[in-house]
């Protein structure tokens, strides 16, 4: 007899405590993600699909984290009005901080004021085309960038090459071009290689298609061509497959920007001989970091240098693993 | 009365009381299938909960992007018309939307999606503001600034029309992924439920039968004791039930009615028992008396006068006495012990030794009428004990007097009649035998069973009392079948006594000898 009470006495208190989790589990789905974050911010992004913004969002993320600031990641396309609009819609949505690419100067400029007008702190990152004065910058400096490039360039032909270089720039006139900090890095380090000549500047200035075009057209323009600086990450995969398209993989050597997957696989295969990876996460870290400071009401420095890397492959499968090679 | 213990469902050993099982077994039933129906109902509740939620989040941004529009659309008519109408409208929507968005704001967590709606609803308040300002700068008549102010609602609805257009899609995406994960976790819920109702109903069941049998089992066992008695045996073996409960008190009561059933029955087979006896007895001593009578009837038959016969030949005795003849008084003297003691009465007792005496005397006679044609012999061997046994009165005499008249009287040669008397630890035997021709074994058959044919006594018998009626007097004294024994060979005859001694000492022989 005692025998069947304890036995309903146990189902009894497992129904209970089933029906007791089941509440438990309701209230926590309810409260969860309560706690407010002492302050919120947005990260304006171009191509959510890079590797460099998957790193910048997963470091930015969990600076936010440490910080307790909340990070709203703003995906725009690449038209240059698309940041203008999510600028506005920042201003107006009463944000904390606004971090940015500049898309231009003066209407970034008139933006950027309006928005600290409205007390709101805003950064640039990764930004080495438009100069805004009196704006915090953060991210990879361009020149070293250039400068390591070009290095690059020079191992892998052993400092004999007709070099053509692939901007991704909204403003392609030659002048700004050569002014382009990359640029400007690369002609340093090709000024002691006599052998090493830079043909032509290249700008795409919109989507993932334009390369193949530019590629083509740089194949035809220059048929002695024997290295490509494309120093854009969403087009060294687009050079390296319209180079093997056209069978010119042993003619030109290709020196690519960046860590997409394809670029890493062209890189193991041996397609392109190598890419300068920025760090893009710590680039997001930072960014979050001296928003933080600025909003606080913290002095911070103009400028915010962050670690670049150089993709080989006697490295990229180490890379792979720990996308910045650390 | 009940004590407290028995009041709140103990009994007073500790244990719970039956009511106290059956009440808790029904309450857990109940609770079991309360909770599973309330786990079942609440899991099926969060599932729809979560769905109209879902919903519910999305009409709510509808509406306020419906009265954004409409709002807009007041304004621009009031600017355009400076209808009143409108512009109590337009009023009456700002304030519909300033408290839906002050409900969105509230309501907004800090996920992804209720960031964006803090962001909308910052933008609408800001767009609230503007559009404010526009209206009053037109009832203010400024027209530059309501121009103006206007281009910036358009742009700011836009972007809010924009944001929560991106804000649905991301709704639409989200539910359609979350009605896959819901529609997933309800096909687990219902197999879940089922399983669990399908459990439940199966222990529920089980409890069932397994309570019910437990209870009933000390009951059906009561049965089948109550039906083993009511067969008639009260000899069975009550095993206490050791439920701990009523049921034990049950057995307890039923144990002792069966024991006090048990020994009535005993008393009353006991009383059976003694009435039987008793009626034996009654129906012995009315043979008794019956053989009594008998024997007294046979004397008067003898026609002769005892007393008479036995004066006479007192007088007889003295008269030889008196003329020196000592033969003729010895025999007279014998004749008239004779007479004297069977003028006794048959309903007394004598013992062995008297009798003996009295058959000593009685040889005596017939040896001074029959001269040495007859011999006697007598051992009376020499246990005390077993000549002071309480016999019937006349027991030897008949037989010697049988043995001489049917054995020995009717042969020339003549014969010898020898009484012997031996002893055992617990019993007397007498043995009187003869050297006559003997009986058939039916005679013998007919003497034992007390079945012989009655005669008229032979002539020459003192008394006219036979072997039968000796046979019956022993066995109602000594309440045996077994007194005598009658054995005939060509030798002779042999009539054994098989007199048992007294249980104890006093015994009714002894009393009925010294009455």
């Amino acid at each position: 007899m005692k025998r069947i009470f304890i036995a309903m006495s146990a189902t009894l208190l497992l129904l209970i405590i089933l029906s007791v989790m089941l509440f438990v589990d309701e209230n926590n789905t309810v409260n969860s993600g309560a706690s407010s974050p002492g302050y919120y911010i947005q990260i304006i992004t171009q191509s959510a699909n890079t590797y460099f913004t998957k790193m910048l969002k997963t470091g930015a993320g969990a600076m936010g984290e440490e910080l307790d600031v909340y990070v709203e990641f703003v995906n725009i396309g690449y038209r240059d009005s698309e940041e203008l609009v999510a600028i506005e819609q920042a201003i107006y949505a009463k944000v904390d901080g606004i971090a940015l690419q500049a898309a231009d100067i003066t209407k970034t400029s008139d933006l950027i004021k309006k928005a600290e007008d409205a007390g709101i702190a805003v950064i640039l990152y990764e930004n080495d085309m438009f100069f805004i004065p009196e704006v915090a910058s953060v991210g990879s400096n361009s020149y070293e960038i250039g400068m390591l490039a070009g290095q690059m360039g020079i191992e892998v032909t052993d400092g004999y090459a007709k070099t053509v270089v692939i901007l991704n720039a909204a403003n392609n006139d030659d002048e700004s071009l050569y002014k382009n900090l990359k640029v400007q890095g690369i002609l340093d380090v090709f000024s002691n290689y006599p052998n090493m000549k830079i043909d032509g500047i290249y700008a795409l200035d919109s989507g993932m298609f334009e390369v193949e075009r530019l590629t083509g057209r740089i194949l035809d323009d220059h048929p002695d061509v024997s290295l490509i600086i494309c120093a854009d990450e969403r087009s060294t995969p687009g050079v390296a497959q319209v180079l093997v398209d056209a069978g010119r993989v042993t003619d030109v050597d290709v020196v690519g920007y960046g860590a997409m997957l394809q670029t890493l696989n062209y890189i193991e295969r041996g397609v392109i001989c190598g890419s300068i990876c920025p760090d893009a996460e710590a680039v997001g870290s930072a960014i979050v970091k001296q928003l933080y400071a600025k909003i606080k009401g913290n002095n911070i420095s103009d400028y915010y240098n962050t670690q670049i890397f150089a993709v080989r492959a006697e490295n990229v499968n180490d890379f792979r693993l720990e996308p910045n090679g650390k | 009365m009940e004590s407290k213990n028995d009041n709140i469902g103990f009994r007073r050993n500790g244990k719970l009381k039956y009511r106290t099982w059956l009440i808790l077994f029904f309450l857990l039933s109940m609770g079991i299938v309360l909770f599973a129906g309330l786990y079942i109902y609440n899991s099926s509740q969060l599932l729809m909960r979560e769905t109209s939620q879902m919903f519910d989040k999305n009409n709510e941004l509808t509406e306020v992007y419906n009265e954004v529009q409409k709002l807009q659309a007041e304004l621009e008519t009031y600017l355009s018309t400076s209808s009143s109408d409108s512009l109590l409208s337009f009023y009456e929507y700002m304030g519909n939307i300033g408290k839906n968005v002050g409900s969105l704001l509230s309501n907004a967590d800090n996920s992804a999606r209720g960031v964006k709606i803090k962001n909308v609803s910052n933008m609408i308040q800001h767009y609230l503001t503007l559009a404010e300002d526009t209206a009053n700068a037109k009832r203010g008549r400024n027209t530059d600034a309501y121009i103006s102010n206007y281009r910036d609602t358009v742009k700011i609805n836009g972007y809010i029309s924009d944001y929560i257009k991106g804000i649905m899609s991301g709704d639409l995406t989200d539910s359609a992924a979350k009605y896959l994960i819901l529609r997933s976790r309800m096909q687990n819920a219902t197999i879940i439920n089922y399983l669990l109702l399908g459990c439940i109903c199966v222990f529920a069941i089980g409890a069932i039968v397994v309570f019910s049998r437990e209870v009933t089992k000390p009951i059906t066992r009561l049965s089948d004791y109550a039906s083993e008695i009511s067969r008639g045996n009260f000899d069975i073996v009550i095993e206490p039930s050791n439920s701990g409960s009523e049921i034990d008190m049950l057995y307890k009561v039923f144990d002792l009615m069966v024991i006090n059933i048990r020994d009535h029955v005993n008393q009353l087979q006991e009383k059976r028992r003694l009435e039987r006896t008793l009626h034996r007895q009654k129906m012995n001593n009315l043979v008794m008396q019956n053989a009594l009578h008998e024997a007294e009837l046979l004397a008067l038959q003898s026609q002769m006068n005892p007393h008479f016969i036995f004066n006479t030949i007192s007088i007889g005795a003295n008269i030889a006495m008196l003329q020196g003849d000592d033969v003729v008084r010895s025999y007279l003297e014998n004749a008239a012990d004779i007479f004297r003691y069977n003028l006794k009465g048959l309903e007394s007792y004598a013992t062995l030794q008297e009798e003996i005496d009295n058959a000593v005397a009685y040889m005596y006679v017939l040896k001074a009428r029959f001269g040495d044609s007859i011999e006697f012999e007598i051992n009376t061997g020499d246990d005390p004990r077993a000549l002071k046994l309480a016999v019937p009165h006349m027991m030897l005499q008949p037989i010697i007097e049988n043995a001489y008249i049917h054995g020995i009287s009717g042969k020339e040669e003549g014969g010898r009649i020898t009484l012997h008397v031996e002893s055992s630890s617990s019993y007397v035997y007498v043995t009187v035998s003869d050297t006559g021709p003997g009986m058939s074994n039916e005679t013998i058959d007919a003497l034992l069973k007390g079945e012989s044919k009655r005669k008229k006594p032979a002539i020459g018998h003192t008394t006219g009392i036979g072997i039968d009626n000796v046979l019956r007097r022993l066995r109602m004294i000594f309440e045996t079948q077994d007194v005598m024994d009658i054995k005939c060979n060509s030798a002779g005859t042999r009539i054994i006594f098989k007199l048992p001694y007294p249980a104890e000492e006093g015994d009714k022989y002894v009393q009925r000898s010294s009455g």
